[in-house]
């Protein structure tokens, strides 16, 4: 009983010392998916698409994106109201990968049981910016996309395999380059 | 003038009070950042290096996968390890939901899972990298011979419940499997210095490289600490010091193989205090090392395989015994996707085990307890162990799985044991997941209770009266067993916190006793000669319930809050040692005087280590955590945690509460330092009491600080 009475009297001092975080309550953190959203409209703006990808000036700019848990709608809040070389932008989540013409950057999710989605050889079509996430670096190389986020500590990363976007038809910028990490063994 | 009345409601207000004053020094700019909500648009208008430095602290995905595991799982991350103001791994254990962490001596702790906790407890499976750290002589972990730089621990998973389905004998009641880093993440060098007021002091010094594609890294650690005081203030002669060598090599060769190699030899200095008709200051030294070596190989996405083989060695020197212990291990395991719903593990093992246990009185120390005669019959023995499992993973529906599986292991006390476990996986939607389970599991005999034997001198307890008392193991020990039955439910709210609950109810048959053979009265031309004895045997058993219940909360980018709480009924029913003396003293008068007077009701005293009472009221009923991680600036960081551990009834250990602090900065790239306070709320406090093998010390108030240097 001694003991329980104890704690009673010192303890709030200790409960002070691990409250002392409150003040922090309230301010909100950016949810992984804003983020990798806003990466998704960069990415488009440092990348050259081939002359004619896009017919006219009028044609908007699709992000297309696919997978269980999918960006939703932050990328179309993103967005909204903004444009790539006067082409409107526009967010459109695939039932399925038969419909992926007409996207010029396509996302695909990583699957919920972990692990990372690989991309199969007709997926890499001319003129599309293939991106996906993965939970490590070490599961990159494998999975056939041009970019790959990546987490590290607690911060939103991305791996480029330019060979995969040359052969696409699709030149990165050397800025963006740049700003990648190096891509894991 | 009043003072404040102490109860909930002038802690809240003091809280509160606080609480505010905080909010106005801390809005005063400290070089904080403070983050305010944005709206989706402003992200957009944000540069590609502004979005790299954006914080997205939340529930991780591998966080995600543990939390469909049926199971009562309780990772202590790699943070949570740098973090804890701990420096070696009991203090670690402390936060976790179910585990009883008490320390015993300076060089000596009673560590189990939900309950039976000992000095000696004898439920709970160690595990290093997959190597047991479990000496089979007493079925239990010498703590102090477990010296892992914590720096180079990966993750320490925890697992409550029965593990013998995968894991085998002896993980009755949990599996604690302390895993370290590969010498991949461990590259470059690293010194640490360190020293406190009982913890004298930390030395570490590492470095890591690569030779080819081979990864490695060397080390070398000294750590001593000072002696702790018994609660009548003197020394319990325990302070002691830890000297520790060691590697760990890994080599991927290819995308399909791997390997790993590691080493370890260490050695310690110190002492105890023994109990006995005088106090007596005894040696405790250990010397030992071990080495293992494993090789992964994946065949394919849905097959791989894993071999393992290791040797350990020891020599401790303990209460008067001299014990040597040698372990040889081959393990393979393998894991195969069988159709789109089957994922099957079987693994195989063999392991020989050489050991020694005999009475020394050489230079170190003569036995304490003078004229007692402590020996093991047979004093060596070499035993073998075979075992083999199998464990398949059901995906009944899209969110539902069976993992039904059983070990099968013979050894050399009781012939075949069978460990069957079936468990169900529910996931639910909104990130909550349900589980049910149910287990056997067995405790293996251990030397201690098929072979101790114990001779006391004898006793003069009245006029020509005379006690020869002796204490016998049972060659014919059998198997303790348990039935357990648990639920959990797991749940991820808002992707910041995540809720874990478990409840058990386990029942356990054959547990260890000790009884009292009917005494037998000579009367011999000298005098009366009363000689009896204790008997160790399986005559318990025992139906204990609980619960267990953690949380985790990201509440901000820079602060982090872990709270847990456990509660824990045991009931142990069967004969006791003080049942047959009161029948026995019922029935004969002389037994009656016998047993009132001052020697034997020491001795009885002494003995109760398996009775009831002792068993039930050794574990606190209560326990709770609370852990803050909170990032001060980038380069300060200021981690408190909070312990409350309720009383031990049957040992006479007061409820306590425990308070850690701890100060971090980094200095620059590479240089680090900290600044511990542990047990800052009372001075110092009793964890377990008395045992009989050793005489306890209390816990104290300390301080230590640490400058660790990379590059």
């Amino acid at each position: 009983m001694r003991g329980r009475t104890l704690f009673w009297r010192r303890a709030p001092w200790a409960l002070t010392l691990i409250l002392l975080g409150l003040p922090l309550l309230g301010a909100e953190t950016l949810t992984e998916k804003k983020v990798k959203a806003a990466f998704l409209y960069n990415f488009a703006k440092f990348v050259q698409w081939p002359a004619g990808s896009l017919s006219s000036s009028r044609q908007p700019f699709v992000f297309c994106t696919l997978g269980a848990t999918p960006l939703g709608g932050t990328l179309d809040e993103v967005l909204q109201g903004k444009t790539i070389d006067d082409h409107p932008l526009l967010a459109r989540h695939l039932a399925s990968l038969a419909s992926v013409n007409g996207c010029q950057v396509l996302f695909v999710s990583a699957p919920k049981d972990g692990g990372a989605f690989t991309f199969p050889a007709n997926l890499r079509l001319p003129g599309l910016l293939t991106v996906t996430e993965a939970e490590s670096k070490n599961q990159v190389c494998k999975n056939g996309a041009i970019i790959t986020f990546v987490l590290e500590s607690n911060r939103v990363r991305f791996v480029i395999d330019d060979k995969a976007a040359q052969k696409v038809g699709l030149v990165i910028s050397s800025k963006l380059l740049s700003l990648a990490l190096p891509a894991g063994k | 003038m009043s003072r404040l009345p102490r109860n909930r409601y002038s802690i809240a207000l003091l809280a509160a009070g606080t609480r505010a004053l905080l909010m106005l020094l801390l809005s005063v700019p400290l070089g904080l950042e403070a983050q305010t909500a944005l709206p989706s648009s402003d992200i957009a208008d944000k540069s590609i290096e502004e979005l790299m430095n954006i914080d997205v602290t939340s529930v991780s995905r591998k966080d995600q996968k543990l939390s469909k595991i049926p199971a009562a799982v309780y990772v202590i991350t790699r943070e949570m390890i740098e973090r804890s103001g701990a420096n070696i791994i009991p203090d670690l254990l402390r936060m976790v939901p179910g585990v009883q962490v008490a320390q015993v001596e300076a060089n000596r702790w009673a560590i189990s899972v939900r309950g039976f906790n000992d000095i000696y407890s004898n439920k709970v499976l160690v595990l290093v990298d997959g190597r047991t750290v479990y000496t089979p002589s007493f079925s239990g972990v010498y703590w102090d011979q477990l010296d892992i730089p914590l720096n180079t621990i990966e993750r320490i998973e925890v697992v409550r419940g029965p593990g013998g389905t995968v894991w085998g004998a002896n993980a009755v009641n949990g599996v604690i499997s302390i895993i370290t880093k590969s010498s991949q993440d461990t590259k470059g060098g690293l010194i640490s210095a360190g020293a406190g007021s009982q913890q004298t002091a930390d030395y570490l010094v590492q470095y890591g490289g690569a030779i080819g594609g081979a990864a490695y890294r060397a080390f070398g650690h000294y750590s001593s600490f000072g002696n702790l005081q018994t609660p009548q203030g003197f020394s319990g002669n325990d302070r002691w010091s830890m000297r520790h060598g060691g590697f760990r090599s890994d080599w991927n060769p290819s995308g399909k193989d791997s390997f790993m190699a590691e080493g370890n030899v260490f050695q310690t200095d110190g002492g105890q205090m023994l109990p006995g008709a005088t106090l007596s200051a005894a040696k405790l030294t250990n010397s030992g090392g071990d080495i293992l070596a494993s090789w992964s190989h994946k065949n394919s996405d849905r097959s791989d395989g894993v071999l393992q083989v290791y040797d350990t060695y020891y020599s401790r020197f303990d209460s008067g015994i001299r014990e040597k212990l040698n372990t040889f291990d081959l393990d393979y395991k393998r894991h195969t996707a069988v159709g789109s719903r089957n994922d099957i593990v079987w693994g195989i093992g063999y392991r020989y085990t050489s050991d020694s246990l005999r009475p020394s009185d050489g230079l170190f120390g003569t036995l304490p307890l003078l004229g007692v005669s402590v020996t093991f019959n047979p004093p060596a023995k070499n035993y073998s162990l075979f075992s083999a499992f199998v464990q398949d993973e059901i995906r009944l529906a899209e969110n539902l799985s069976l993992t039904v599986g059983s070990k099968v292991e013979h050894n050399a006390f009781t012939g075949f044991e069978y460990e069957p476990s079936a468990r169900l996986a529910w996931s639910l939607p909104n990130s909550q997941t349900l589980w049910l389970a149910a287990s056997r599991a067995v405790r293996q005999p251990s030397r201690y209770d098929t072979a101790l034997d114990v001779a006391l001198p004898l006793i003069p307890v009245g006029p020509g009266i005379s006690l020869n008392q002796q204490t016998w193991g049972d060659p014919n020990f059998r198997t303790e067993t348990l039935r357990d039955y648990e639920i959990g439910y797991r749940i991820s709210v808002s992707s910041r916190v995540l809720l874990d609950f478990t409840g058990f109810y386990s029942f356990y048959g054959d547990l260890e006793s000790v009884e009292l053979v009917t005494p037998q009265v000579n009367f011999t031309p000298g005098g009366i000669l009363v000689s009896s004895a204790l008997q160790y045997g399986n005559s318990l058993s025992a139906q204990n319930y609980g619960a267990e219940s953690s949380v985790t909360w990201n509440a901000a980018s820079r602060w982090k809050v872990a709270g847990s709480y456990s509660w824990l009924k045991a009931n142990v029913y069967g004969p006791s040692v003080e049942s047959s003396i009161r029948e026995l003293s019922a029935q004969n008068p002389l037994i009656a005087q016998l047993v009132s007077t001052g020697a034997v009701q020491g001795i009885l005293k002494g003995s109760d280590t398996f009775t009831n009472n002792l068993a039930e009221g050794s574990v606190p009923r209560h326990q709770f955590s609370l852990q803050s991680y909170l990032d001060l600036t980038t380069r300060l960081s200021f981690d408190n945690s909070l312990y409350f551990v309720d009383t031990l009834p049957a040992r006479d250990v007061p409820a306590y509460a425990r308070f850690d602090s701890t100060l971090g900065w980094k200095i620059r790239k590479g240089i680090t330092a900290s600044l511990v306070g542990q047990n800052l709320l009372s001075p110092h406090h009793l964890e377990f009491g008395n045992v009989e093998q050793a005489i306890a010390t209390e816990t104290n108030r300390s301080i230590f600080g640490k400058v660790v240097w990379s590059f």
